[in-house]
């Protein structure tokens, strides 16, 4: 385990000051899936942005060391936003992106035929996938996902989620999670986040 | 209706001056047009990042200066560039940089606004996506537009549109001198005035002729490109 503990002390996030949800006090720890609980509108998606330094906080402060962009802080939208061109323009506009590792995410997420497809073409799953690769391309130090699973087929899911509970298990990843259903990964420890109104 | 088969029969027996004054409109407006969108998209995307008042405070501005009469920029450019004016020592009136910088001042405005725009109505999603990567600067800049392009192709063809097909800086600036700043549009009011309408409709033929032809061809290298609005 070998990436950054981050501590979370009277926390709270919201928009021009206005607070949307109270974050617990507590840690998150890399070998941990961190997983945001609440109900449509409790916040979940503002907190994870102000985590991403996308928004800033209304109470307590972001680890500098989060900064947006590879080796900080990523947020993947639950509905993504893909950029023109093929899906291999998506992943190599990451700063400093490497082709090998670029073929590595590509690979570990299937996507390897669609190399080549426009970004315009996907279905929803699809999309998802790239945007998911695309952030992990990024290595991030702090991986926040938003409702990453909506429009995974069975299969994609399957998959997806052991790339996850390796991401989690190497542990040079904060991997935060927002959820409304489920996410069960069977091989990681879970930390649950309740945010309060 | 004698006229137009006068006009068309001019058009296939056009000589070699007319070519020449179409040169020297097509070399103008695109001169004109390419410096005009080095400066203008950028300065659109810098505004667009503004806070929201600014930018739309901006937006008014561009979107009212996109309305400039030609003649009145083609008038103040003038006074600016005589003997006596401020910009007189460079000595510029009646030359194609004259005529440059006019269609420059009038494509600008509709450039930057357009540009503005297009970036502006990109959803949230977008920007933050560019954020969240990391991408920033000139990076940032050029993924950002190349995501509003079919916008900006567009904006590229109205600014060439207005450009190519104004009257009122090109007469003014470049004076109508032949064989030096004669365009079509300058020769079209010349040959009007002298009483030759066949002349002129021709020459407005070759005019219009040319500005749907750049409208089809850059739709159709766009549609290639899958660039379409």
């Amino acid at each position: 385990m070998t990436g950054p503990t981050l501590a979370l002390r009277g926390f709270a996030v919201g928009h021009g000051g206005h607070v949307v949800a109270h974050v617990p006090d507590g840690d998150l720890v890399p070998g941990r899936l961190h997983l945001v609980r609440g109900a449509n509108g409790s916040g979940k998606t503002t907190f994870l942005k102000t985590l991403a330094g996308l928004l800033p906080p209304v109470a307590g402060r972001v680890d500098p060391r989060l900064a947006p962009g590879p080796g900080g802080a990523v947020y993947v939208h639950s509905t993504p936003y893909l950029m023109r061109g093929t899906v291999g323009r998506n992943l190599r506009i990451v700063p400093g992106a490497r082709p090998d590792v670029i073929d590595r995410w590509l690979t570990a997420l299937e996507l390897g035929a669609l190399a080549a497809a426009p970004a315009a073409t996907l279905s929803s799953g699809q999309r998802q996938r790239v945007a998911l690769a695309r952030a992990l391309v990024a290595a991030p130090r702090c991986l926040l996902l938003d409702e990453p699973e909506g429009g995974l087929d069975d299969a994609s899911l399957a998959r997806w989620r052991r790339v996850l509970t390796e991401l989690v298990q190497a542990g040079d990843t904060l991997v935060v999670l927002a959820a409304h259903g489920a996410t069960a990964l069977d091989q990681v420890p879970v930390t649950e986040i309740h945010l309060t109104p | 209706m004698s006229l137009l088969v006068d006009a068309l029969t001019l058009v296939a027996t056009l000589d070699g001056e007319v070519w020449q004054v179409t040169a020297v409109s097509l070399q103008v407006s695109f001169v004109a047009l390419a410096l005009a969108l080095a400066l203008a998209v950028p300065a659109g995307y810098a505004l667009a990042g503004a806070r929201s008042g600014v930018a739309q405070a901006a937006s008014g501005v561009l979107h009212a200066l996109a309305a400039l009469p030609t003649v009145v920029v083609g008038l103040t450019l003038y006074f600016a560039l005589s003997a006596s004016g401020p910009l007189g020592w460079m000595d510029l009136l009646y030359t194609k940089a004259a005529m440059v910088a006019g269609q420059t001042i009038l494509a600008f405005p509709i450039l930057a606004a357009l540009t503005l725009g297009a970036v502006r109505r990109l959803p949230p999603s977008a920007r933050e996506t560019v954020q969240t990567m990391g991408i920033r600067g000139v990076a940032r800049m050029r993924v950002v537009l190349n995501e509003v392009r079919p916008a900006l192709v567009s904006a590229a063809l109205i600014a060439f549109a207005r450009v190519f097909t104004e009257l009122g800086a090109a007469v003014i600036l470049g004076g109508n001198i032949r064989h030096h700043t004669r365009t079509l549009t300058t020769v079209i009011a010349l040959e009007h005035t002298r009483g030759d309408d066949a002349r002129a409709l021709a020459m407005g033929l070759v005019l219009l002729g040319i500005a749907l032809a750049v409208n089809a061809v850059v739709h159709g290298a766009a549609a290639l490109r899958g660039d379409g609005e």
